[in-house]
């Protein structure tokens, strides 16, 4: 599904340059639940941001479906984001003005889908995470379990073929971030790609495909047993 | 009805009232101050040129000292001090002025009609209905009969014909009116009175009017006796009523106080205050009063030039000429222009002025604005970042925060149109500008909304500059 070649990203601070990511090359199948481990400031976001074409890369490639997405005009890597990736984030990131309902509409408007449809996928999305109940809750007014369940609702509004998320369970306590990689799991059974920074190494065991990265170098990259690649 | 990017916005500024309330009211006030700074300053000039086109501001004014001063001086005193006298022979002056171009006498004059109905102030003319005489005013210098006339009769600063005294007076019987009622040829206005102009023909080239119905009247007429008389467009309509069409008036007599007054002419439509006005030759020797006539109200002279440039050339020539034939000091010459043109430059200057600050006060509002809005562009960050991982283009992100620039602009420009509408009423009344337009409000208004969204531009630009991987790493 998407393939890095020596992808490099390096921040230039002036008179010290920080390399982020160093000649990154991996592959990621359709199907795959591959998971980004490594420590703090090793370069897992910053690999998820270029995944997710929210940052581009210094140096390398970066193939999308065989297709070099490197320099892609503005309005196709947003319409990429749209469509086909899902964004899950630590810190859930709803918009607290807007109802549970609202949050996980917003990125069906970018996709061009009329009202009425939005809400009935809305509320069909917060039901199988199983928050039929919040829909017209504001963000505030929810756990943090509940948000980062709307999140999840809000990441699959449009169907994504790849769902890009960065320490999901982070903010989480255990039971709740349990509940979290449960969907993640049920998710990549129906048979969408996933992608998850985590620290946790026994969500690690869990993922089919390990990233190690350890100062912006892939260190090694494992596949467990149980993977479909 | 809003999809959900824009309604991010709007609860974010409901959220906000008070920054948002400052906002608006911000751009309201500096709107409104510089659409009524804009009006008030494109409608002097407007109102300036307006009436500085005016033939009134191409002429000049000859009168004797005393008629030039203040009309209040008791009437004695003038009547000692007067020892010169204008007639409009004077006018030849102009034969040594080559630029002017007409001379002519436009004297203030009233009718007193008779109408059909007001029984009460119907008084005919001398000797029943017979040969019409000059005079029609009311008898200024009170003659022993004062009291058989009519109040209104006595109110007579416009009424400078000095009619026959009271005892040539009669109230009209009521078959006397019955009998005008019957003649077709004779016409009685509801009217009490009606003010116009006594004046000279050269009046009519001066102003460029033209007869729309029969004819003007010439300068032989000046000598004639029969008391003729030309209407004002609206005067005549109003004359004519709904069943008579205006061309009918022409031959028919005009019942009034001083007698019959045959309508030889109706006018193209001049200037709402000439419209509703009669014309009647000035005559030297009116109803035989000319000592009376002297006294109270003296002729003034008026020569016009074509270029406005001439006046003051012009105005030396006369003084000359004036100077020779009545000697210093007592013939004084105005020049209406020179006085307009400095009360035009004031209003100009103050005008400018008030656009001065009030633009001022408007770019420091939007300055404030501006900035207000930009250090949302710091708060709103990590939202901007979501919203592009969510799929935002950097063009939807720039619309969307454009849309609350101009949700702003569009706000405070109502609101600032509602502050400009009496403000610049009043600041145009005071100014003495009557001909005010509206539509400089609602000019500054759009232009002033147009500079707003203009300066929410630069906030929205800066939103769409932002690095979403950066602002993802953001905490707020
Ligand atoms: N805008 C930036 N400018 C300079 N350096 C940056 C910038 N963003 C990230 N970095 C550096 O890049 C490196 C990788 O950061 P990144 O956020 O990817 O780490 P991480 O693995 O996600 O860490 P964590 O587990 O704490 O989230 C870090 O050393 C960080 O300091
Ligand atoms: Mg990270």
């Amino acid at each position: 599904m998407l393939r890095l070649e020596n992808i490099c990203k390096q921040y230039d601070l002036g008179d010290t340059k920080v390399d982020a990511l160093k000649n990154i090359s991996l592959e990621i199948k359709r199907g795959d639940y591959a998971a980004i481990m490594g420590p703090s400031g090793s370069g897992k976001s910053t690999m998820m941001h270029i995944i997710g074409i929210l940052d581009s890369a210094t140096g390398g490639k970066y193939y999308l479906e065989d297709y070099d997405i490197t320099a892609l005009p503005d309005k196709e890597q947003a319409r990429i984001r749209n469509k086909h990736f899902g964004f899950i984030f630590q810190s859930f990131n709803l918009f607290p003005e807007l109802s549970a309902m609202e949050n996980v509409m917003l990125p069906m408007t970018y996709a061009g889908i009329p009202v009425k449809e939005r809400k009935e996928r809305a509320a069909k999305l917060l039901y199988e995470v199983g928050l039929e109940h919040r829909m017209t809750h504001l963000p505030t007014m929810l756990s943090g379990g509940e948000q980062q369940r709307v999140a999840i609702a809000r990441s699959l509004s449009n169907d994504p073929d790849l769902i890009l998320a960065d320490e999901p369970t982070g903010n989480l306590p255990s039971d709740k971030g349990e509940e979290i990689m449960e969907i993640l799991e049920s998710l990549n059974k129906r048979g969408v790609t996933v992608v998850m920074v985590t620290h946790n190494p026994s969500q690690g065991k869990r993922a089919g495909y390990v990233i190690e990265l350890r100062d912006g170098e892939l260190c090694s990259s494992s596949t467990n047993g149980d993977s479909n690649v | 009805m809003f999809n959900e990017p824009v309604k991010i916005i709007l609860r974010r500024f409901r959220d906000r009232s008070l920054e948002s309330g400052l906002l608006i009211i911000a751009v309201a006030l500096g709107i409104g101050a510089f659409s009524a700074g804009l009006s008030l300053i494109m409608n002097t000039i407007k109102f300036s040129n307006e009436i500085m086109s005016s033939p009134e501001y191409k002429e000049l004014v000859v009168s004797t000292r005393s008629n030039a001063n203040e009309m209040d001086v008791p009437v004695k005193e003038k009547l000692v001090n007067e020892t010169a006298v204008l007639t409009s022979e004077d006018l030849e002056a102009a034969n040594l002025a080559p630029d002017v171009e007409w001379a002519y006498v436009q004297n203030h004059s009233m009718l007193m009609l008779i109408s059909a109905d007001s029984s009460s102030n119907n008084f005919g003319p001398p000797g029943g209905m017979g040969a019409p005489q000059g005079g029609m005013g009311g008898p200024q210098g009170g003659g022993p009969d004062n009291g058989q006339a009519p109040p209104d009769g006595m109110d007579n600063n416009q009424d400078e014909q000095g009619g026959p005294g009271g005892p040539d007076f009669h109230r009209m019987s009521e078959e006397e009116i019955a009998e005008a009622k019957a003649d077709a040829d004779i016409i009685l206005s509801d009217l009490e009175r009606v003010s116009g102009f006594e004046v000279t023909p050269q009046f009519f080239n001066s102003w460029n009017i033209e007869a729309a119905e029969g004819s003007l009247f010439s300068t032989s007429d000046l000598r004639g006796t029969d008391n003729i008389i030309v209407l004002g467009s609206e005067f005549a309509k109003l004359l004519a009523g709904d069943d008579m069409k205006v061309s009918d008036l022409l031959g028919k007599k005009l019942l009034a106080r001083g007698g019959y007054q045959t309508i030889v002419g109706i006018l193209n439509p001049v200037s709402e205050e000439y419209d509703s006005k009669f014309f009647k030759p000035y005559r030297e020797d009116n109803g035989g009063m000319r000592g009376l006539r002297r006294g109270f109200m003296d002729t003034r002279l008026r020569f016009a030039v074509e270029d406005p440039e001439q006046l003051d050339s012009t105005e030396t020539q006369l003084q000359n000429w004036f100077t020779s034939q009545f000697g210093d000091a007592q013939i004084v010459i105005s020049n209406p222009r020179a006085e307009a043109e400095q009360l035009v430059a004031r209003n100009t200057g103050i005008g400018i002025l008030i656009l001065f600050l009030s633009a001022a006060g408007f770019f420091i509002a939007l300055v404030n604005v501006s900035n207000i809005l930009m250090s949302r562009v710091l708060r709103m960050k990590k939202n901007v970042g979501i919203l592009m991982a969510l799929g935002a283009s950097r063009k939807d992100i720039r619309n969307l925060f454009l849309s609350e620039s101009l949700l702003l602009a569009v706000s405070g420009g109502i609101a600032g149109v509602i502050l400009a509408v009496p403000l610049s009423n009043y600041m145009e009344t005071a100014a003495g500008i009557t001909s005010g337009s509206w539509l400089f409000i609602a000019a500054g208004a759009i232009i002033a909304g147009v500079l707003t969204f203009v300066f929410g531009l630069i906030p929205a630009r800066q939103f769409m500059k932002i690095d979403p991987a950066i602002a993802m790493r953001s905490v707020s």
